[in-house]
């Protein structure tokens, strides 16, 4: 490594927490400008949780307790919260997994985009307008202004996902976060989500953390692999080291169960991941790991062990 | 248009029910005006006095003399105070439209920006005060606020009139009495339902996008409250519009609500009967109203019943 460039997100040692339970621990990434990350893992495993307590939407519930989480060389964590709410929307957007979390249903889409520009800046309605129909061209979305006279529930669901990108991208934050914002779509309409998100990055060079279930979309769109389970960071690195040589037992697990096109039965992974709150002793995925050893739930320490450069894992044997 | 003609069915309906009703008293009515007039009850008497008023035919054919009169404009004839209903009730009418109109905007000037603080400061100090006094007004019964605010502005401070309507300072009391509940009420509806969209997941899009948490209040959460706060509120109106027998009675405010209450007492049928078919073309009006309110307010009922 020659030069080091100031990470756009940097994540130390974070833990959050919802009433009082434990949900994120010691969380560690870095995420270079420009770059898309791509969180993984079952349900429950704290993915949304980390893309909350990011953009600050945990909640009364739910609280920082410790770590650092700097965005952009800003403290989010001790930000005041006026400066957190100019900082959403301008230099961060975020996309849903259901489009009607971004819209109001009863107000017209172009009522929702004006009042979101005016949040930050002061625009005319003209101004406004020219903005909106420039990140619809941006976007790739035609009939611009049959769209902002519409209502929610009278475009499609893939269509309002991608006008919620719109939406989102107004502004032209720096990051973009998205917590499974094909989840809920057409297989086919996916695919139109999911390359509007890449055209962003390239045209835009907007830095996307993307959170999904889907291994699919992650092989295709993603830079880097963060694998979460139960609250824990496992696995994390560059795509196709983490795809084509994944250590951590459970990314083999994860990466074993996904649909092939040709030949070979997906496989599963028994068990189920212990409860937040739940306590346990050692590594949290070892009572469901096919190559447990005995220590593994005794009390070893985890900690990331590296096996390429910003490759690395928990699993102190993922490496055989 | 269509809702209009289904008001047809339920009035002859409503009027029909009440009329079949109203014949299981309606003997008292001859007794009560022979008394009233200082007449000897004799059966004789009675019975002529029946013919008269025309008591002695079988019930559906009064109902549909009635009815024919109704059509042709006569509302019918008041025994006791010896004048034609219509008259009576259109004097009525104006004092029960403009305390329906007073404590209705009173309520609405109360309750939903303390409802909406109650909400935002969610089992903070200032919900907690806001609830308190809600607690306080919905558990008074509407007599007791009544005389309680006669002793303090009336009695004591001798600020305003007791009773009767000599303009705009008569009406502060009997408003007030009903704002009290009502505003008593709604605080708690509009709380509760502000709390039920602050949870749904557009506002968090909208904190996502940093709006101000002044624009997410008023030009969102409020505006999908109002769907549920207008049904409420026509709710209201129409039981405000059928005039509020105690608190006009405890004021003297010549309403509706206390000719009909006279009426009861007199067994005067002729009153109750308008009064029967004025609270259904309040009911029927006030959904229709509501139904079209709707229509402004929500996209989805106006664009899907076209489409």
């Amino acid at each position: 490594m020659t030069t080091s460039v100031a990470p756009i997100l940097d994540v130390k040692q974070l833990d959050v927490s919802y009433h009082g339970t434990q949900i994120l621990r010691n969380l560690t990434l870095d995420l270079n400008a420009g770059e898309i990350l791509g969180i993984v893992g079952e349900s429950g495993s704290g993915k949304s949780t980390l893309i909350k307590a990011i953009i600050g939407l945990l909640g009364d519930n739910g609280r920082i307790d410790h770590g650092k989480l700097e965005f952009d060389n800003i403290d989010l964590i001790r930000i005041k919260k006026k400066e957190l709410r100019k900082l959403r929307g301008t230099k961060m957007g975020m996309v849903f997994q259901h489009p009607g979390m971004s819209f109001n249903p009863i107000r017209k889409i172009g009522v929702q985009f004006f009042e979101a520009l005016r949040a930050h800046e002061k625009f005319d309605q003209r101004q406004a307008k020219e903005r909106i129909l420039k990140i619809f061209s941006e976007l790739r979305l035609q009939d611009g202004e049959r769209i902002l006279q519409s209502y929610p529930f009278e475009l499609s669901g893939g269509m309002n996902q991608r006008v919620a990108i719109a939406l989102a991208m107004v502004l032209n934050p720096v990051m973009l976060l998205a917590d499974e914002p094909t989840s809920a779509l057409d297989v086919t309409v996916q695919a139109q989500v999911v390359r509007q998100m890449m055209d962003l990055r390239d045209d835009l060079g907007t830095t996307i953390i993307m959170v999904t279930h889907n291994m699919g979309v992650v092989s295709y769109m993603v830079d880097k692999i963060a694998v979460m389970y139960a609250g824990n960071l496992v696995e994390y690195g560059k795509k196709l080291d983490v795809m084509k040589n994944p250590q951590h037992p459970y990314t083999k697990a994860l990466i074993a169960a996904i649909p092939q096109l040709k030949g070979g039965d997906m496989i599963g992974i028994p068990g189920r991941p212990p409860m937040f709150g739940e306590t346990y002793l050692g590594c949290p995925f070892a009572p469901r790991c096919p190559s447990s050893l005995s220590e593994c739930s005794q009390d070893i320490k985890l900690e990331r062990n590296y096996y390429e450069d910003e490759h690395w894992t928990l699993c102190p044997y993922g490496c055989e | 248009m269509k809702r209009l003609l289904q008001l047809i069915p339920i009035l002859l309906g409503i009027t029909l029910l009440s009329y079949a009703l109203m014949q299981t008293a309606s003997a008292d009515t001859v007794d009560m005006i022979m008394q009233k007039r200082g007449m000897i009850l004799t059966p004789e008497n009675q019975a002529l006095m029946r013919h008269e008023m025309g008591l002695d035919q079988p019930f559906i054919i009064q109902y549909f003399q009635w009815l024919g009169k109704i059509l042709t404009g006569d509302m019918g004839y008041s025994y006791f105070k010896n004048t034609d209903v219509f008259p009576l009730f259109m004097k009525a009418l104006p004092s029960t439209l403009l305390l329906t109109l007073s404590s209705i905007v009173t309520t609405i000037c109360i309750s939903i920006p303390l409802g909406i603080i109650s909400a935002v400061k969610q089992n903070k100090i200032t919900d907690y005060i806001i609830r308190f006094f809600s607690f306080i007004g919905n558990a008074l019964p509407g007599f007791f606020v009544a005389l309680m605010l006669l002793l303090i502005f009336a009695l004591w401070l001798g600020w305003l009139p007791v009773m009767g309507n000599n303009g705009f300072v008569s009406i502060i009391l009997p408003t007030l009495t009903l704002a009290i509940a009502m505003s008593s009420k709604y605080t708690r509806q509009v709380r509760a339902t502000v709390l039920e969209e602050l949870n749904k997941d557009y506002v968090t899009g909208c904190l996502a996008r940093g709006l101000k948490g002044r624009t997410i209040i008023l030009a969102n959460v409020l505006k999908n409250s109002m769907l549920t706060i207008v049904t409420l509120l026509a709710l209201s109106v129409g039981s405000l519009l059928g005039g509020t027998a105690i608190t006009e009675s405890i004021f003297m405010w010549p309403g509706v609500g206390k000719l009909v209450v006279d009426a009861i007492g007199n067994r005067d049928y002729a009153i109750i009967q308008v009064y029967v078919i004025w609270m259904a073309i309040i009911y029927v009006g006030i959904n229709l109203i509501t139904d079209i309110i709707y229509h402004f307010l929500d996209p989805r009922i106006r664009l899907r019943g076209e489409g």
